[in-house]
């Protein structure tokens, strides 16, 4: 089900010497050289490092429009990570990002700046996720549905023990909008190649086996359960960061952030959108998805009119590309690199 | 506070009336989600359109044609009905085969094309030059009060008390609570005596074995999808009636809820669903009463009901998946 990053047709090539080379400094996890997304990654990150030179110092609003992509990026492949690759259909995503969000708040009201104010937020996030880990008794749908509720259960509950519903920034704190973009970039870069990382160590080699077939997995010595929470406190130490984060973005933040299914479910579609369980795939979904939003918020000014766009493109993805962009694109590829390939190699 | 007899016995009428409304909104999802395994995302969206229906009923025709406004509930049932047809056509029909996840998003941007409708209309702005532009209306705006409920607010069906040895018994309350006591026992004997019915119990169980034994269990599957939004319509006009409607809002505070009663009742257990309905009310009123009347010391928030009812919903779905009345689960 879970496509890996094209290792497949590479069994029968020899690594050639300068991949070893690479691979002897520690860069082997740029190694498969047909699959150059993570190099083209690597080179979108340097170039939007530069973007604030780009942009200008005095040009901020233009900069704060870039850093919402950031969190969605960064959103999504936290969700790639537990609904892509260890097939965990996630639902959840939501209760880390908001409570990232509220403690986020309160830390930055007592005076902490914003880095690790993002840490311990998403510690905080690991916690919850531990907290969380008997959900694991459940199937797959039932799976879903649990976590689904979970942001629910949690908004009384940040009441009571706040005593408040409304969290905000500090007055006084005015974040530096070129650090903070750097900030939300170094948060972003760190994601995607940690996960890139993550993926190609045996934890990885695990989670897609979890991801493919649980059962088989576990008869062969996997510890499914060890590995399943490894995963969702990862992932929700991600989405309480970017949770962290993106309070600096809007300021304020009120407790009916718990209720809104959009950062529980948006995740899951940008990644289904750019091909679940695919380097690319969350990436792109998320530099999508925001962009048309961005796009129909700046078209359709002064009208809520971009939330009809992404729901009618949330149903016509659901509908007509079920699969993603990613894994669609590959699979009309390899047909044609089948179509090239004479009958006598083909038979054996 | 000293808390009188006749204060218990209100609250936990009161939270029987309000658990017969929240069985009767969670029945068409128990019905859809244990025949299909999809879970429709929209379920709270098609209350609200429905509740809508009743509201513009109630205020554009009924005055006019002298109707009461409680026949609304036939017309939300029908016209959820064809919207469910519409709905499975449109996005189930391609998607229930491919997983869980794409029958959950496309429902996901359903409500949210539903929600968006309701309060602002379909009118695409279009413009032709710089200077020149049109709007296109396909579907005006559904919502009178353009989304925030004011006008909604005063739709009860009335504001009738029935007093009975000091407990009041709110008319629309009652009307909703009867209505679904009326209502689901029909979809069981429906269920368990009628040809159409069984069919929709055997393709929940096994939808293989169901097809060997020669139902259709395409027209199956629509027909649950159907009855399961017809059951959201009515909901939804009873919703109209008690409770103030906010487009916006309705469907997230309904969802989560829903989907605690049809878990805890059984997945495909119409009569369990009644019950959890019930329990889930009974458990809401109760808490906020000791929370809020007894142990004013502590200044409990406000919906620490739901707080409870989503700590034993999860409580229960990891100790026992099928609910207390469901098949045991695979």
């Amino acid at each position: 089900m879970v496509q890996s990053g094209g290792t497949d047709s590479s069994k029968t090539r020899k690594p050639d010497s300068s991949i070893k080379k690479l691979r002897m400094f520690g860069l082997g996890l740029f190694r498969s050289s047909h699959n150059i997304s993570p190099w083209i990654t690597f080179l979108g990150l340097i170039f939007a490092g530069l973007l604030p030179l780009f942009v200008g110092a005095g040009n901020q609003n233009a900069l704060s429009q870039y850093v919402i992509y950031l969190i969605w990026i960064t959103l999504a492949e936290s969700w790639n990570l537990i609904g892509g690759y260890a097939g965990l259909i996630n639902l959840g995503i939501g209760a880390f990002f908001s409570i990232g969000c509220v403690i986020s708040s309160i830390l930055l009201n007592l005076g902490v700046s914003i880095v690790p104010v993002m840490l311990i937020a998403g510690a905080v996030g690991a916690i919850l996720a531990l907290a969380l880990t008997p959900t694991f008794r459940l199937r797959s749908d039932y799976f879903a549905i649990g976590t689904l509720v979970v942001p629910f259960l949690l908004k009384p509950l940040v009441e009571f023990i706040a005593k408040k519903s409304n969290f905000d920034v500090p007055i006084g704190i005015v974040l530096n909008p070129t650090l903070f973009y750097y900030t939300g970039l170094g948060m972003c870069g760190i994601t995607i190649f940690g996960i890139l990382f993550l993926m190609r160590s045996r934890v990885g080699m695990a989670l897609r086996g979890i991801g493919d077939d649980e059962y088989a997995s576990s008869a062969l010595g996997v510890n499914v359960l060890l590995f399943k929470t490894i995963t969702l406190v990862v992932s929700g130490f991600i989405a309480s960061v970017a949770g962290a984060y993106y309070l600096g973005v809007i300021g304020a933040v009120n407790t009916t952030i718990f209720d809104n299914l959009s950062f529980s479910l948006f995740p899951a579609f940008m990644v289904i959108i750019g091909g679940i369980g695919t380097f690319e795939g969350p990436i792109l979904g998320a530099i999508l998805f925001s962009g048309v939003s961005y796009g129909a918020v700046v078209y359709f000014q002064g009208t809520s009119f971009e939330v009809l766009v992404f729901s009618v493109m949330i149903m016509f993805v659901a509908v007509v590309l079920p699969k993603g962009i990613v894994p669609t694109l590959r699979r009309s590829i390899n047909k044609r690199k089948n179509q090239r390939v004479t009958p006598e190699s083909k038979s054996d | 506070m000293p808390v009188g007899l006749t204060d218990i016995v209100q609250n936990i009428v009161n939270g029987l009336l309000n658990g017969g409304f929240l069985a009767l909104a969670s029945v068409g999802l128990s019905l859809i989600y244990g025949v299909q395994k999809i879970l429709n995302i929209a379920h709270g969206a098609f209350i609200v359109i429905a509740a809508f229906v009743t509201i513009d009923f109630s205020i554009l025709i009924s005055p006019v044609l002298h109707l009461d406004p409680l026949i609304s509930i036939a017309l939300d049932f029908g016209v959820l009905t064809v919207f469910g047809v519409l709905t499975y056509f449109g996005l189930i029909y391609k998607t229930e085969n491919k997983g869980f996840e794409g029958p959950l998003l496309a429902t996901f941007g359903l409500s949210i094309f539903i929600e968006y409708v309701i309060t602002n209309g379909l009118i695409f702005p279009i413009s032709i030059s710089p200077t020149q532009s049109f709007k296109l209306v396909l579907i005006p705006v559904v919502d009178p009060s353009y989304g925030n409920g004011a006008i909604a607010q005063n739709q009860a069906y009335s504001s009738n008390v029935l007093s009975l040895g000091g407990i009041s018994f709110p008319e629309p309350q009652l009307i909703a609570f009867l209505l679904a006591f009326f209502t689901i026992p029909l979809l069981h004997i429906f269920l368990t005596r009628t040809y159409y019915g069984n069919g929709i119990r055997a393709t929940a169980q096994d939808w293989e074995a169901a097809e060997f034994s020669g139902i259709d269990v395409r027209k199956t599957r629509i027909l649950s999808f159907a009855l399961g939004s017809g059951l959201a319509g009515i909901a939804g006009g009873i919703y109209a009636f008690t409770n103030s409607v906010f487009a916006t809002e309705a469907d997230v505070s309904l969802l989560p809820l829903i989907l605690a009663i049809i878990i805890l009742g059984g997945v495909g257990s119409v009569i369990g669903t009644l019950i959890a309905g019930l329990v889930v009310g009974l458990l809401i009123s109760g808490s906020n009463f000791i929370a809020l009347e007894v142990l004013t010391q502590y200044s409990f928030p406000s919906d620490i009901g739901v707080l409870l009812t989503f700590s034993i919903f999860l409580i229960v779905l990891m100790v026992r998946p099928s609910g207390f009345f469901g098949r045991a689960v695979k």
